[in-house]
């Protein structure tokens, strides 16, 4: 029996060593980067400090803020891919550090933002673990019940399929599709792509979620705490999405943000059906984000228009943004 | 728990470990007591029915052991039978029974509403339904005497490396296996070990992975044609046999493991020359289950022949029946009965035409061309098993050979359809290889084990440790899937 269990525990100890000799370094060193682009996430790695305008958000607000073009103030882009409110917080109660005392803070809120349950999304666990890569699991809203095993030992999560996945090094998130343009789809097929999203986002009741008002609750009281101006936001979309929405259900929209507004004492920037976006589908990349090209314009104006209201903050640093 | 679960490499070593270590007199109740647990692991609820089939089994032949009365010994014998059958087909076949004769009363326009149950199949219940239906015709034969002992003949029913999947144990076997005293033995533990883990590659390497590209046609037909369906076929093949006897192979070393011998129920089934041996080569419990308590009792062979073909089909008959109450079942079995009778009625008539020939049956290409024409007819009834309706199954007959006249188009669309690329054909031909070298060296009385033993201990250590990665980076990491065998 005994040289039996030896003969085993040799077998199982070398397994392990290869094991993880051969999948740590892999995990840390090319799937969880590789992983990282492809989620773009991997913008966290490298967050500058003294950021003097930032903004939160979906997909919406990810895709809709570019501050590339920015040359003497710094801007970075917190937001993420079917991010909701409470990850906003989340994210931004572990990198509040990285902004500058009067930060300009853009909160970005889709149509269906403060009404929708995270939770209750069917991919809601699978979208969490996004965040295993860069926020420690204690700051998380969300965790994962072994993502603070994974994030202690990665192998934890070992999946062979994964590797083969994020071997090579994915197309990064913000990139793919970033510079489609919507004009260059049938009109038939735009709409049905509006739909589509529609259909996807609509939300189930039109109560303002709770989790959603207290992560705006915190959120607004870190920028009263450190000196950030927080200032609402609706990412622009084409009219063919916004027509989707049943009109009641846009007046409910509005009716909650100005109350919200009224509530923070932060002003709403609603661009969701501005003229100049509204009708130029070359501006957006599918039915309800804009390209790069719409990003630059988007963020050109609100950025100004943030200015007109505030004209003491960081961005009057920015030349561009001169009237 | 599946074999294939974390609860079962948690279950099975702390079971090994502790059967060692207890002493041999009790060790009977410690493996009646994890046997029934790893029953009830699958459902409870349902532990009363193989406790049931054990106390009636046992009862009926310590009654036909204890009595000289012809009539009283056949009441008992009949009891049992009936009580046994007659909960397989409660629980198996009732709501089959029940729809096939409402719809062949309604075709005569006497519509009837089919009563139908909402029952779960008791996991294990065509096994050791089998198991104690043998042990009690054996002692009504006088082919051993009633076990007295009920806890061990409780064990023997409920025994856990076979009690889900088979093999389907003979009471003559393994019952006095019980009885042995068994101490430590390195070299039968390794090979235990061993067997399971040639089980293990079979089942997560091999079956596990082709029945994602068998679900994904077989389950969408309409949207597959052509050499998919070819392909499909081939693939559940590979997946039905490596699932089976891959579950086998894990009993088997199992049980070894802790000192018991169970039956070998594969001997290299695809590599048979005729649908006769494969027979006597696929699962090798059931089928000779079936002989000798069916097709013998009928009169076997030594009959007229419309009556030995009349007994071959009523065997295949029951054997597509037993594996599940569906048409497509009892049509494979159908079809297998009559492989057996074309087979029987065209041998003499096959052995002239060689000898007209002067060919010899053991020339090494008539023994390949045999070897493919039974692969191909095995594969030809596999449709009727894997189909989930008979209108499937026409389906597949109807459009396998769309697109053949441009052969290569045929294949590489085929292919395209299911996914195939060249990684997935790689993987598929490597680990076919080494299944094929299992199995040519089974067939040709090779122990594979015992050959490896011989090589030198660096080599082995580095097989060993290739085993270990090609288990964890090829195995399914999602929830760990059922053994086909199991929903008999």
């Amino acid at each position: 029996m005994k040289k039996f269990l030896k003969k085993v525990g040799l077998l199982l100890l070398l397994t392990a060593i290869l094991f993880v000799g051969i999948n740590w370094p892999l995990y840390e060193w090319v799937v969880i980067p590789n992983r990282m682009i492809a989620k773009g996430t991997d913008k966290f790695q490298s967050v500058p400090d003294g950021i003097q305008v930032a903004n939160l958000g979906n997909s919406h607000g990810a895709r809709a803020f570019d501050y590339a073009q920015l040359r003497e103030i710094t801007g970075f882009n917190f937001g993420l891919s079917a991010q909701p409110l409470p990850d906003d917080w989340a994210v931004l109660n572990y990198y509040q550090d990285h902004l500058d005392q009067d930060a300009v803070l853009f909160i970005s809120v889709s149509f269906f933002s403060l009404y929708q349950d995270e939770r209750a999304q069917s991919d809601h666990q699978d979208r969490s673990r996004v965040y295993d890569d860069f926020l420690p699991a204690g700051y998380q809203t969300n965790p994962a019940p072994d993502s603070r095993w994974f994030q202690a030992f990665p192998l934890v999560r070992f999946n062979p399929d994964e590797i083969v996945k994020y071997l090579d090094s994915s197309k990064a998130y913000l990139e793919s599709g970033w510079n489609r343009r919507l004009d260059s789809e049938s009109p038939e097929q735009i709409r049905q792509d509006a739909l589509k999203s529609y259909q996807s986002h609509a939300p189930e009741s039109t109560k303002i979620n709770d989790r959603a008002l207290e992560a705006l609750d915190r959120i607004v009281n870190l920028c009263r705490q450190k000196g950030w101006t927080p200032i609402f936001c609706t990412a622009p979309y084409p009219d063919v999405y916004v027509e989707q929405y049943p009109p009641e259900f846009l007046k409910r929209f509005d009716s909650d943000m100005e109350a919200l507004s009224r509530r923070y004492d932060a002003p709403y920037l609603d661009y969701s059906r501005h003229p100049d976006f509204s009708g130029d589908y070359s501006l957006f990349m599918d039915a309800d984000h804009v390209n790069k090209a719409g990003a630059e314009k988007f963020t050109r104006m609100i950025l100004r228009e943030a200015r007109g209201l505030y004209p003491d903050s960081p961005l009057g640093a920015e030349p561009g943004l001169k009237e | 728990m599946l074999f294939n679960s974390w609860q079962f490499a948690v279950f099975f070593p702390c079971v090994f470990l502790l059967y060692y270590a207890i002493p041999h007199r009790v060790r009977w109740v410690f493996l009646l007591i994890a046997s029934y647990y790893f029953y009830m692991s699958w459902d409870a609820r349902l532990v009363w029915l193989i406790a049931a089939v054990t106390l009636v089994s046992y009862l009926t032949a310590r009654i036909i052991g204890a009595s000289e009365k012809k009539t009283v010994r056949r009441a008992a014998l009949v009891g049992a039978v009936g009580f046994s059958l007659g909960l397989l087909f409660f629980y198996k076949y009732f709501n089959f029974f029940s729809n096939s004769v409402s719809a062949l009363l309604a075709r005569f326009s006497l519509p009837v509403h089919p009563v139908t149950l909402n029952l779960i199949l008791p996991v294990g219940v065509s096994f050791y339904t089998f198991q104690t239906l043998s042990y009690v015709i054996d002692v009504y034969r006088g082919d051993l005497k009633a076990e007295r002992h009920l806890g061990l003949y409780a064990l023997y029913v409920s025994f856990f490396p076979q009690l889900v999947a088979g093999p389907i144990e003979r009471s003559t076997n393994l019952l006095p296996q019980f009885y042995e005293k068994h101490t430590f033995q390195y070299d039968q533990v390794m090979r235990g070990l061993k067997t399971m883990a040639i089980g293990f590659f079979k089942k997560l390497v091999i079956a596990d992975y082709v029945a994602g590209f068998v679900n994904l046609v077989y389950n969408n037909l309409p949207e597959y044609s052509g050499f998919s369906l070819v392909m499909a076929t081939v693939l559940f093949s590979l997946q039905i046999y490596c699932d089976f006897s891959g579950y086998s192979d894990i009993a088997v070393g199992a049980a070894q493991m802790m000192g018991f011998r169970l039956m070998k129920n594969f001997d290299a089934p695809y590599l048979a020359r005729s649908i006769k041996e494969f027979w006597r080569r696929w699962h090798i419990s059931l089928s000779s289950w079936l002989m000798d308590y069916v097709y013998i009792p009928l009169g076997g062979s030594r009959v007229s022949k419309p009556r030995h073909y009349l007994n071959l089909m009523v065997t295949f008959l029951l054997s597509g029946l037993w594996h599940g109450a569906n048409w497509t079942f009892v049509l494979w079995g159908a079809l297998h009965g009559v492989y057996q009778v074309a087979g029987n009625a065209t041998r003499a008539w096959r052995e002239r035409a060689y000898r007209a020939l002067g060919i010899s049956q053991e020339n090494r290409a008539i023994v390949v061309m045999k070897i493919l024409i039974t692969y191909g007819l095995v594969c030809l009834a596999w449709i009727f098993f894997r189909a989930n309706t008979l209108g499937d199954v026409g389906y597949v007959f109807a459009h396998a050979m769309d697109g053949l006249s441009r052969p290569l188009s045929y294949v590489k669309e085929g292919l395209g359809a299911m996914g195939i690329g060249k990684t997935v054909l790689i993987r598929l031909l490597l680990t076919g290889a080494v299944l094929w070298g299992l199995d040519w060296m089974e067939k040709r009385k090779k122990d594979p084990i015992r050959w490896m033993d011989g090589w030198p201990k660096l080599l082995k250590w580095g097989v060993y440790l290739g085993y270990m990665m090609v288990m964890i980076y090829l195995s399914p990491y999602d929830a760990p899937a059922d053994f086909i065998y199991f929903q008999f």
